[in-house]
């Protein structure tokens, strides 16, 4: 049927201007796909990047049994220090790791003189921090510096919920390992952000003496591991994990995705979103295009009865009108990504500020990526809802009986 | 036979009455034969055609074309008989506006998947006398020369039978008789067998069979006419010679 691909395209061009706005339906669709798709994953990015850089790490690594246990009793399933210099020179010499960076964990009270208010610490090694919470911000002090012992970063929330001022003296209690109360001074060096309104209202870092001396311990949680990229992470774990069994060393490893419950339950809920619009979109574009061949089978039902008379099956006639409409779908599915990647690349370009997403303290220029995978997507279901859409006008066109197509005027 | 219609009717509904469209219509055709079908407007002239061509189908009755029962056929077998068997050509000529002149004759053969189209499409737009405007769009060519491309059409496929209701209605006398002339060139020389309604004189006085209708009856032949008048003669003959 080589003449039916010339009839289908040259009744495209026939009428322009109603080609023209099925068209645009298409192009619209597409371009709305490929710019939402685009900026949830933008999100998804940024959002998995700030985790990773100002909490996660890429990579964590557990003494065994604390995914178990170490909720309850976390003073037992703690990394000894021994272990410490063993575990980080392996990781360091083993794996291409940009920190690998010891943490330990404790809960306790802040007290100002006043008030006391509960606190999630982390001591860290304050050097190292540095590259490993690059997404941390500092808003109003100065970095932690190992040289000074009590130093402390306070959360934004934390800090603005205490009566208390850069440079002042705050008490820190916490029960020891063995279930003592201990108290140590220390002295406000910072205000940090982590971007999560939640967290900051509770965070405090000190170096790690100062928390190991607190909790009379020479231990620490965990290793946080961070990698050039995130890619990485999935091959560095079983690369670790080969690692770790082959030296014998009992350790628990845990990777961002493991750890992001949150970031999973964002992104569920956008593909949701996602999914959703996309239906819409669909169904728009869809009845669009069933309207143009309705209204072109109509006009041209004297024509379909005449290739009917010719000899033309009812399929041979279902096929030119699927025909034209799906050479409608490419053509506009094709404009489409063609607008699509221009107009992601023009937002993301104008760096537009984006209205901050709720628990977060940050603003970010929106970012619309160019996501291959969806531009195949929206390619191909601009072919699929313009095969479907136009099934009906296709079938109601070869069931006109032919002397009626043939009276048609 | 060629053709052979047996007791064929065909009604229509007008709201809550029926039309009878065509009543009982008894009926042969040869090959090589040029049949004009004569009578007024609304006689049925167009519906006997339309079940002639397989386009349509009666209520009773049987339509047999080139010994295949036609009206037992579902609507896909039907178009594929058409495309094999039957030409048609309309009073408005029908032609696909986005197609050359070639590429229209050609259509008929591309629907079945014919292979040589091209040359065999060049070859009926020759024997119509349009090699020049072979690359021609319909909206290029006047009407009598609309008409030539849609019989090239018709006739490309080497149907059984052509069939055209009233294919010069749209067409001023002259072109009408340059359109008649080829009509009967092509019955002549290449032994299309033609089927043409019509309400023109002129057009009868070129066929070799003209019948009539009225009221969806077949009320005259001139074929039978003329065997009833050979038997008739014969009769006399036989009798004179019985009687001699
Ligand atoms: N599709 C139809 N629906 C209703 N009535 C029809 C239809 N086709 C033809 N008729 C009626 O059948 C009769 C014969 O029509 P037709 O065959 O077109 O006659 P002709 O071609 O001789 O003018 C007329 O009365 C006409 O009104
Ligand atoms: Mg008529």
């Amino acid at each position: 049927m080589t003449l039916g691909w010339k009839v289908a395209l040259l009744n495209i061009l026939r009428n322009g201007r109603r080609s023209l706005i099925t068209l645009a339906a298409v192009v619209f669709g597409c371009t709305s796909l490929i710019i939402f798709g685009g900026f949830v994953q933008s999100m998804y990015d940024g959002m998995r990047e700030s985790m990773i850089r100002s909490q996660l790490g890429h990579i964590q690594v557990y003494a065994e049994g604390f995914d178990q246990y170490g909720k309850a009793e976390p003073e037992k399933y703690l990394i000894s220090s021994a272990d410490l210099v063993e575990i980080s020179d392996v990781i360091e010499e083993q794996i291409q790791a940009l920190v690998v960076a010891p943490r330990l964990n404790f809960n306790g009270l802040l007290s100002d003189g006043k008030q006391s208010i509960a606190i999630t610490g982390v001591g860290i090694d304050a050097e190292k921090e540095v590259l490993l919470s690059s997404a941390i911000h500092i808003v109003a002090g100065e970095d932690l510096f190992p040289e000074d012992a009590a130093a402390a970063h306070l959360g934004e929330g934390l800090f603005n919920s205490l009566d208390a001022e850069i440079g002042d003296y705050l008490t820190l209690l916490a029960s020891t390992q063995d279930g003592a109360i201990n108290a140590v001074d220390i002295q406000i060096a910072g205000v940090i952000s982590t971007g999560v309104k939640e967290l900051d209202d509770r965070l405090l870092r000190v170096n790690l003496p100062l928390a190991q001396e607190l909790l009379y311990t020479s231990d620490v949680t965990r290793l946080v591991v961070l990698l050039d990229d995130t890619k990485m992470t999935d091959k560095v774990v079983g690369d670790l994990q080969r690692i770790f069994q082959q030296q014998g060393l009992k350790l628990e490893i845990k990777s961002w995705w493991d750890l992001a419950g949150y970031y999973h339950q964002v992104v569920g809920l956008f593909n949701g979103v996602f999914g959703f619009i996309t239906v819409i979109v669909l169904v728009i574009v869809a009845l669009s295009i069933s309207n143009t061949m309705l209204m072109a089978v109509m006009e041209r039902t004297r024509e379909i009865g005449t290739i009917r008379a010719m000899g033309g099956t009812p399929t041979q006639v279902v096929g030119l009108i699927l025909l034209e409409s799906v050479f409608l779908g490419i053509i506009g599915s094709l404009l489409g990504l063609l607008v699509g990647v221009l107009a992601a690349k023009g937002i993301t370009y104008a760096e537009w500020m984006m209205p901050r997403p709720p628990g977060s303290t940050q603003d970010y220029p929106i970012r619309v990526f160019v996501v291959s995978e969806i531009l195949i997507k929206t390619f191909v279901l601009g072919f699929f809802i313009s095969l479907v859409s136009s099934i009906y006008p296709a079938v109601k066109a070869s069931r006109i009986p032919v002397v009626n197509a043939l009276r048609f005027t | 036979m060629l053709v052979e219609l047996n007791n064929v009717s065909k009604r229509y509904a007008m709201g809550d009455v029926w039309v009878d469209a065509l009543k009982e219509i008894t009926l042969s055709l040869d090959k090589g034969e040029f049949l004009a079908v004569k009578g007024p407007s609304g006689s049925g002239k167009s519906t006997l055609l339309n079940i002639l061509s397989a386009l349509d189908q009666c209520d009773s009755g049987t339509v047999q074309v080139g010994g295949v029962n036609v009206g037992a056929l579902g609507e896909h077998k039907r178009s594929r008989f058409r495309n094999r068997h039957i030409g048609i050509v309309f009073q408005s000529f029908n032609l696909i506006p986005v197609l050359t002149a070639l590429e229209n004759v050609m259509y008929p053969l591309t629907l079945r998947g014919v292979k040589d189209a091209k040359p065999r499409a060049l070859q009926a737009l020759k024997d119509v006398g349009l090699e020049k405007q072979v690359n021609q769009r319909p909206t290029q060519l006047s009407g009598g020369q609309m008409q030539r491309v849609a019989i090239a059409r018709a006739i490309v496929t080497r149907p059984d039978i052509v069939l055209a209701d009233e294919p010069t209605a749209n067409l001023d006398s002259k072109t009408s008789e340059n359109i008649m002339a080829l009509i009967q060139k092509l019955n002549k020389e290449q032994g299309v067998t033609f089927v043409i309604s019509t309400h023109d004189n002129y057009v009868t006085s070129l066929a070799s069979r003209v019948i009539t209708i009225l009221d969806g009856k077949l009320v005259g032949d001139s074929l039978a006419e003329n065997r009833q008048a050979n038997k008739y003669s014969e009769t006399v003959l036989d009798e004179s010679g019985v009687e001699v």
